[in-house]
């Protein structure tokens, strides 16, 4: 079973005197897909980041009986944290293969899912460095990255931003491929349709708070969506 | 053409090599955590001083060396937390200037403590006396320097892209956040980076102080000398170190012969800066990508 049970209960990420997240409880449970939806501004980044720890932040954070929020972000993710963050943040001067490998060292077992196979259009590019590989394709290596450190949640930042609409549709692909093998996935989106086709559940945020949670199928979202983008 | 070998080559291949190895020391630390430690030449001059130190407390020479290489270590991983972990990959230049900085200060007074500042003469390194080779007088020291430098620089070139911890410092001087999201500790790698700057700084201390006095205020000369050979070969770059030593090496050795001692200091640092003009990165340093 690749998943497992992320819960995180009263997250609160400051930045000095700015409450970027107060007060947010979530759960995603293995084989299943949450998206955060909401305005630039409204958390959702500083929430994965709060989760991952790569800011400081607020409350319990529990990967199903390990309690994370005490740990380095680093300790985190070997802990089977996976974290694909906003703006790819691949090696630049290291080969795609490379990018794999460093990622696979550090795990703590053999990924039960080859990044390979998710993701095949990799395999022709293994020896390119990755900084001169497309947006799209450093994309599809930060996931790949991500899976090869053999995580049991998989928290994706906005991973189709600034792609072509066919590699938009290529990422839902994927993203339904990692839920469908068992992963938790928790994804900060600014497209609702692609929360609507991962039939996610859904959180929307709005100035840090949490403001609806509704499923993605639910038909009331883009109204609700909406509301929360214009308050 | 003899003369310029004897006279300016030799001695300055030689000279070169120590400012290429405190060259090689600065850029394994930068390349990892992005900083430049200004207490890098009083890490130098802290390995032959500890020798002397342990040998004159009744240690067999063997022995004094390993609780030298265990004073760097300690010294190495108490800088590295205090003045350079704050700052990994931080951009943060003025903060980490200063706390290097700080840290040379303070460990230039430590090392003047033992024997109040005087010079001692170093007996354990390698021979300077020097023999006949191929028609050069060269030394042991000056012979043993230049292999030093090429195979410090080789083993580290080696290590970073052959072993996994390499892999994982050269992932952290590319991206730290995405380091650390795939499990990488900033942490641990700058303590690697650190001990590893200080092992080469051992390695070239006891070259120094096989051709000169222990003194230990020329830690701060060659932590000047060796910031304009990384400089000129470019920050971060192993092979522009290495360059860049040997060159500032042979250009001062010239300077010193055949202008004058006094212009030696002036030499170098107008080479420094024509360099600069021309090559804003540097002879081996690349330029940042501009996302477009």
């Amino acid at each position: 079973m690749n998943g497992g049970r992320l819960k995180v209960d009263a997250l609160r990420v400051r930045y000095g005197g700015v409450t970027a997240v107060e007060d947010l409880s979530l759960t995603v449970e293995p084989g299943t897909c949450l998206a955060l939806l909401g305005a630039n501004g409204a958390g959702k980044t500083s929430t994965l980041r709060g989760i991952g720890g790569l800011e400081s932040a607020g409350g319990g954070i529990w990967l199903d009986d390990l309690r994370l929020d005490n740990l380095p972000a680093s300790r985190r993710a070997r802990a089977g944290l996976g974290h694909v963050l906003e703006g790819r943040h691949v090696f630049k001067s290291l080969s795609v293969a490379e990018n794999l490998r460093v990622a696979a060292a550090r795990a703590a077992h053999k990924p039960e899912l080859d990044p390979l196979d998710l993701l095949p259009e990799l395999r022709p590019m293994l020896q390119r460095l990755a900084g001169g590989l497309s947006g799209g394709q450093q994309q599809m290596l930060a996931i790949a990255r991500a899976v090869a450190g053999a995580p049991r949640v998989i928290m994706l930042d906005e991973p189709t931003n600034g792609l072509s609409p066919k590699l938009v549709g290529r990422t839902i692909e994927i993203l339904a491929d990692l839920r469908d093998a068992g992963f938790a996935v928790l994804l900060v989106e600014q497209r609702v349709e692609v929360a609507q086709k991962l039939e996610a559940d859904v959180v929307v945020l709005r100035h840090g708070h949490v403001a609806h949670r509704v499923r993605g199928t639910d038909p009331e979202l883009p109204d609700l969506l909406q509301a929360a983008y214009l308050s | 053409m003899d003369e310029f070998l004897q006279t300016v080559l030799v001695p300055g291949l030689a000279d070169g090599a120590i400012y290429g190895l405190v060259a090689v020391g600065f850029a394994t630390l930068f390349t990892t955590t992005g900083v430049i430690n200004f207490a890098h030449g009083q890490m130098v001059m802290l390995m032959p001083m500890s020798v002397l130190v342990a040998v004159g407390a009744g240690l067999p020479v063997w022995l004094a060396y390993v609780a030298a290489l265990a004073v760097m270590v300690v010294v190495a991983l108490t800088v590295e937390w205090t003045a350079v972990r704050p700052f990994v990959q931080s951009g943060q230049s003025a903060s980490w200037l200063l706390s290097t900085l700080a840290v040379s200060v303070v460990l230039a007074e430590l090392l003047a403590v033992p024997y109040s500042g005087e010079s001692r003469n170093f007996t354990y390194g390698v021979s300077k006396h020097r023999f006949d080779l191929a028609g050069l007088a060269v030394s042991p020291a000056e012979l043993t320097a230049v292999a030093a430098l090429f195979v410090v620089a080789g083993l580290l070139v080696v290590f970073y892209r052959r072993t996994r911890i390499g892999l994982e410092l050269r992932a952290i001087a590319d991206d730290l956040d995405g380091a650390e999201a795939i499990g990488i500790s900033r942490a641990r790698a700058s303590q690697i980076a650190t001990v590893l700057s200080a092992l080469v700084a051992a390695v070239t201390g006891v070259l120094v102080a096989s051709t000169q006095l222990v003194t230990p205020s020329l830690g701060l000369s060659y932590t000047f000398y060796g910031f304009v050979a990384t400089a000129i070969g470019g920050m971060g770059s192993i092979g522009g170190a290495v360059a860049g030593g040997l060159v500032i090496g042979v250009v001062s050795q010239f300077a010193g012969v055949h202008v004058g001692s006094l212009t030696v200091n002036l030499t170098v640092f107008l080479l420094l800066v024509v360099v600069y003009v021309v090559r804003p990165h540097g002879l081996f340093g690349a330029a940042p990508v501009r996302a477009v």
